[in-house]
């Protein structure tokens, strides 16, 4: 039954109440309406920008060509609109789910009926022994975009620390813009969590291309200087002078409030796959999940656009009384100059690989088969190939992998209809 | 009317993409008999939609996988917002022709 808005003593309530202004909880609170609920919304975020998407911040608008306005999920008159309170620039610090209460540092109470934690994550940092490096950036918000723009410009001598996707979508705008790039990795080669080798070996070579110089299977044993200017030492005694140092060494939940509450937490917040997490009328969206997947049959915590929109509406729904779980083929994309990189399903466990296209044409896919079955895919300028691999993966169908290695043949043909 | 290809080149699963003399690419769909005409150019990102795959009245796009109503061209999945052009179209005797002045 909808309640009315209403406040009880200092307590302002919502019928329903997200924490986390990015991608997921904006769609949260935008699904809820587009489903029809007619309770009371509140968004509370600490950042002070209206819900936005990330993954143009490393592309398009770290490379000037677009404003960082152009992220936001919704015009800024939205809100307003379709009566959902915003709380922006504000941080929650507690969870009472006793009282349904969440508490701000700025002392605010806000009791809900559901509560809906979208906390997203933080980029890890750069350590040195028990110490964090002072002067690092990172990316993950506008706030950090932006100091970063305006500290690229030709011939800076960037360092970037970790080859994984937001170091390399760095690493390709800085060098159109004339910075001289340094990418510096631990693992032998670029995007190892990810990426079947092939792929990884034509994404450096690109870079390369394009100015960026690698130093892979390198530690970092000092990074010594103050400020942006930084000296970094490698493990076989190398030093790298840097104007500017990125760490792009993955990301941490932001469990924070979700343990302030008792709730159930292991790398992320463990939810069904409904958005269910472990205590009653507490719910949880995006990159803070670890959740069940019904399509993999496992738990799995994943960093992506399509999971921070998709699960955000499942919840939504699931709070307007529908009753589909969550269930998706995870699928992402990175672009680093025209390349285009997608991938769909979990390579995890896979037997073979099926290349279909050649390297040397610029276009070209890698197919992880278990079995006759395509368990996942990776498309380097293939995009449709992807699009047709996540049916396959989906439909679990036995595959002629001579069909899917003829770049001769339609693979729109081959998905079982 | 403008002739845009024979009906028997456009199969169900795999549109058409044809291009005019003025310049526009038009992506051609076949569902169950019926044939359709959208712009061939997502409205989102830089792709063609009939590289994309088809499923009922759907077009998902090969880039980030938005979707159209090739009836109508509204978009009805994310990313996409802006509605696609669509193109009246004509059968006749064996043909595809675009329903405007030559």
């Amino acid at each position: 039954m909808p309640r009315t808005d209403r406040t009880v003593g200092a307590v302002a309530y919502s019928d329903c109440l997200i924490i986390g202004g990015g991608q997921a909880g904006g769609w949260v609170a935008a699904g809820l309406r587009q489903k029809g609920f007619s309770g009371t919304i509140s968004l509370v975020g600490d950042e002070p920008y209206h819900p936005y998407e990330r993954p143009p911040l490393s592309k398009q608008v770290l490379a000037g060509e677009q404003p960082y306005e152009s992220t936001y999920l919704r015009p800024t008159s939205f809100y307003e609109e379709s009566g959902i309170g915003l709380h922006l620039g504000r941080r929650a610090v507690g969870l009472d789910p006793v009282q349904h209460v969440v508490t701000t540092e700025d002392a605010n109470r806000l009791s809900y009926g559901k509560l809906v934690l979208a906390t997203g994550a933080r980029p890890r940092r750069l350590m040195m022994g028990r110490a964090e490096v002072a002067g690092v950036y990172y990316l993950r918000g506008i706030a950090d975009m932006l100091a970063i723009r305006s500290r690229l410009a030709p011939g800076r001598r960037l360092v970037i620390i970790g080859g994984g996707f937001i170091g390399l979508e760095v690493a390709a705008v800085a060098a159109k813009l004339g910075a001289e790039v340094t990418v510096v990795e631990t693992e032998d080669v670029l995007l190892k969590r990810t990426t079947p080798r092939i792929v990884a070996l034509a994404v450096q070579e690109l870079h390369e291309s394009h100015g960026v110089t690698f130093r892979l299977s390198a530690k970092i044993s000092a990074v010594e200087g103050v400020g942006d200017q930084k000296a970094l030492v490698l493990d076989n005694g190398e030093e790298i002078q840097a104007d500017l140092v990125l760490g792009g060494i993955g990301v941490t939940p932001n469990v924070d409030l979700a343990v302030a509450g008792g709730l159930r937490v292991y790398n992320g917040i463990l939810v069904d796959a409904y958005g269910q997490s472990s205590v009653p009328d507490i719910f949880a969206a995006g990159d803070v999940t670890n959740h069940f997947n019904p399509v993999l049959g496992r738990y799995i915590r994943l960093e992506s656009w399509q999971n921070a929109q998709n699960q955000a509406l499942a919840v939504a729904g699931v709070l307007c009384g529908e009753s589909a779980a969550y269930a998706e083929i995870p699928w992402l994309w990175s672009d680093q100059y025209n390349l285009n990189l997608q991938y769909a399903g979990l390579p995890t466990g896979s037997t073979g690989e099926i290349i279909r296209g050649a390297p040397e044409s610029g276009t070209f896919s890698i197919f992880s088969t278990l079995g006759a079955r395509v368990i996942a895919v990776c498309g380097f300028n293939a995009p449709k190939d992807v699009a047709i691999g996540k049916r396959l993966i989906a439909g679990a169908q036995e595959i002629d992998s001579a069909k899917l290695a003829d770049t001769g043949f339609d693979l729109r043909k081959a998905v079982a209809r | 009317m403008i002739l845009l290809c024979a009906l028997s080149a456009v199969e169900p699963e795999l549109p058409l993409r044809v291009t005019l003399v003025d310049g526009r690419s038009l992506a051609i769909f076949n569902v169950d008999g019926s044939i359709f005409a959208t712009a061939d150019g997502c409205t989102h990102g830089d792709a063609s939609l009939a590289e994309g795959y088809v499923e009922g009245f759907e077009v998902e796009c090969p880039f980030h996988q938005g979707r159209f109503d090739i009836r109508t061209g509204a978009p009805t999945a994310a990313p996409c917002t802006i509605r696609l052009q669509t193109y009246p179209v004509v059968l006749r005797d064996g043909s595809v022709y675009l329903d405007a002045p030559d």
